[in-house]
């Protein structure tokens, strides 16, 4: 956070920059965190939709000290009204049971999946080594760029430059089909 | 910040890697650069396909469309309830909602109301800030010329256009960018609320011809196409496909053969690639610097004895009956920065077609400011600029399915690029390599459609 008085002028955010940066560094957690208490995927993300375009209504110098906090506080609320409003708050155990079967996927279903994790699996094999391991370590093991780090003994900034490389990469090399 | 589209910052950001201050300064380029926007939202897309596919919790980012409601809300939030099968951007809310063109356009000059705000964040300049910038992103896209057919109410529809057209005239970069800005974030269904402009067809010339040639083109068709081709992966609408604001989209070498001291302007004449019965007169017009821009103007004066029809490759209206002003309310004034080029296509009296030469078609800025047509050059031989604008004119002319006489299709398309790409390939610069890029990406979608 800014906290220097010279350069405060030039790091006011407009509404605009702070939904971007919020969007950037919140929306997974967010999403996240709204499914632990949906236990829907689709309507945690239409929550989090939600709590990004309030945060537009708010007043910048107002939240951003506290941007964490107050998106999952509004989250969180956003969550609740929408149980209270479908009328699913029932028992506990009944919830989870629904929230169990609405997840649950048909064997064709199952097989489709594994096939296109196979194949995505093997254009990321295709690119060079350190590339392939530290975007395997970031999406199917999630870990954070500094865990990424701890793991493989390379800086911070090597991670995210073999990220970023390896991403672009695979954009140009993934078939339309996958996209 | 200074970042380039190849930072891994960009990606740090995107999957939300980034924090603190390099956040902060991250997002505030994105909000100001598109290019670099589109770096991260290419990044996002990436990510969210792996990691759906790979993490067992895989969905935990919104989707393209999610985020396009999030940034469209930003220009007028009402929060809505929650929708799950449903996202309702801005321009839809009850206030905004239209029966018609002129209805939208009619609520957008409630908004702009030819009002001006002064710039009080900035001392120095004392030029008046035009509402325009909140107006409604439909009024933002309309074209700049309206035939009166399409106005309901002329009076208050030419007011919002006025501060369209001095928008686009004062600030073009700025309108630009804006325009370009709002048709990313928009739903594309708002293409839906375009009107559906009538392509100007061959009109006989009659006596004493004179053709206004327009100085100002729109800046949303580009835009447009863009999205479609290169997000959707679909061929555009026609709604958006007006040839002259996708020939505008890129810049030509300023206009030198002719100036009065307020415009600057070249014509040149060729044959037609796909049809060896027609010529393309190509005309650019530029205000110079100083210039009242609504003194820029300039008109053709055809020799009906040469040429028998002709027609602007566009949907302006700016053909007179004889001795009429042409029929259209909308004020065009020329921007102060970028000159507007046209493309017209000739059709010759068959007897006469060789003898098109200097009297056939001649260029007037007023008075005895006059610049003639030398005989017609085959299309390899005439300048970059016109060959890369007719290029562009062609591959409107498909997209929109545009009443062509001759052979006008991807193979000839593609054939135009290619001498393209041989005969300038060490000058073309990056804006032109983009679109010869897109071009390719239409003619590709195009093979692949049934």
């Amino acid at each position: 956070m800014v906290t220097s008085k010279d350069t405060e002028q030039d790091m006011i955010e407009t509404n605009a920059e702070l939904v971007e940066r919020a969007i950037s560094e919140y929306q997974s957690p967010l999403i996240g965190f709204a499914r632990t208490i949906v236990h829907d995927t689709d309507r945690a993300r239409d929550i989090v939709q939600d709590t990004f375009i309030r945060l537009y209504q708010q007043d910048v110098g107002k939240v951003r000290d506290g941007l964490k906090s107050w998106l999952f506080t509004v989250c969180r609320n956003r969550a609740l009204d929408v149980l209270r409003k479908e009328k699913r708050l029932v028992l506990v155990e009944d919830e989870t049971l629904n929230a169990k079967d609405s997840e649950i996927s048909s064997p064709g279903e199952i097989a489709a999946k594994n096939d296109r994790v196979k194949l995505v699996k093997s254009y990321i094999a295709r690119l060079p080594q350190n590339q392939a391991t530290a975007i395997t370590l970031k999406f199917e093991k999630g870990y954070s760029y500094k865990e990424i780090s701890d793991e493989t003994g390379l800086t911070n900034g090597n991670v995210g430059f073999l990220i970023h490389a390896g991403m672009k990469r695979l954009r140009e090399i993934l078939p339309d089909e996958l996209k | 910040m200074k970042i380039e589209l190849n930072d891994p910052r960009i990606t740090a950001f995107a999957i939300g890697e980034l924090t603190g201050d390099d956040a902060i300064e991250l997002a505030r380029v994105v909000c100001s650069d598109v290019r670099i926007a589109k770096a991260v939202e290419e990044a996002r897309d990436t990510a969210r396909l792996v990691r759906e596919i790979m993490s067992p919790d895989g969905a935990t980012m919104l989707t393209r469309e999610q985020l396009i409601a999030v940034r469209s809300a930003g220009s007028s939030p009402v929060i809505s309830e929650i929708a799950s099968s449903t996202r309702i951007s801005f321009w839809r809310k009850p206030a905004v909602s239209a029966v018609g063109i002129a209805a939208a356009v009619a609520l957008v000059l409630f908004i702009v109301g030819g009002k001006k705000i002064e710039d009080s964040t900035s001392a120095e300049n004392k030029t008046p800030k035009w509402e325009w910038i909140n107006a409604d992103t439909i009024c933002l896209m309309l074209p700049v010329s309206i035939d009166s057919e399409t106005i309901k109410n002329k009076g208050q529809i030419s007011d919002a256009v006025r501060a369209v057209s001095a928008a686009m005239s004062n600030d073009t970069e700025g309108f630009r960018k804006t325009v370009r800005q709002r048709i990313e974030s928009i739903e594309m269904k708002a293409v839906d609320d375009l009107p559906d402009l009538d392509v100007k067809d061959w009109q006989d010339v009659s006596v004493s011809q004179k053709i206004m040639v327009p100085v100002a083109s729109g800046v949303a068709s580009w835009p447009w196409i863009e999205r479609h081709i290169t997000y959707s992966g679909v061929l555009p609408s026609r709604r958006v496909v007006r040839i002259e604001e996708m020939i505008n989209h890129f810049t030509y070498s300023k206009p030198k053969m002719l100036s009065n001291g307020k415009v600057t302007a070249s014509i040149e004449l060729c044959q037609t690639p796909w049809n060896p019965q027609t010529q393309l007169l190509a005309v650019h017009v530029h205000a110079l610097p100083g210039a009242e821009v609504s003194e820029a103007v300039a008109s053709l004066v055809v020799n009906s004895e040469h040429v028998k029809r002709l027609r602007l490759l566009g949907y302006a209206n700016t053909l007179t009956e004889e001795g009429k002003e042409p029929t259209t309310h909308a004020p065009m004034l020329a921007s102060r920065t970028r000159g507007n080029y046209v493309i017209y296509e000739l059709l010759m009296d068959n007897k006469k077609a060789d003898l098109l030469d200097h009297s056939s078609v001649a260029l007037t800025l007023g008075g005895d400011n006059k610049l003639t047509t030398e005989r017609p050059k085959a299309w390899i031989e005439v300048s970059h600029d016109m060959r890369f604008a007719s290029m562009i004119a062609a591959m409107g002319m498909i997209l929109s399915d545009y009443p062509t006489s001759g052979i006008l299709d991807a193979d000839q398309l593609t054939e135009m690029i290619d001498v393209i790409e041989k005969t300038d390939g060490a000058s073309l610069v990056e804006e032109r390599k983009k679109g010869i890029n897109l071009v390719r990406k239409a003619l590709q979608i195009m093979q692949k459609s049934p």
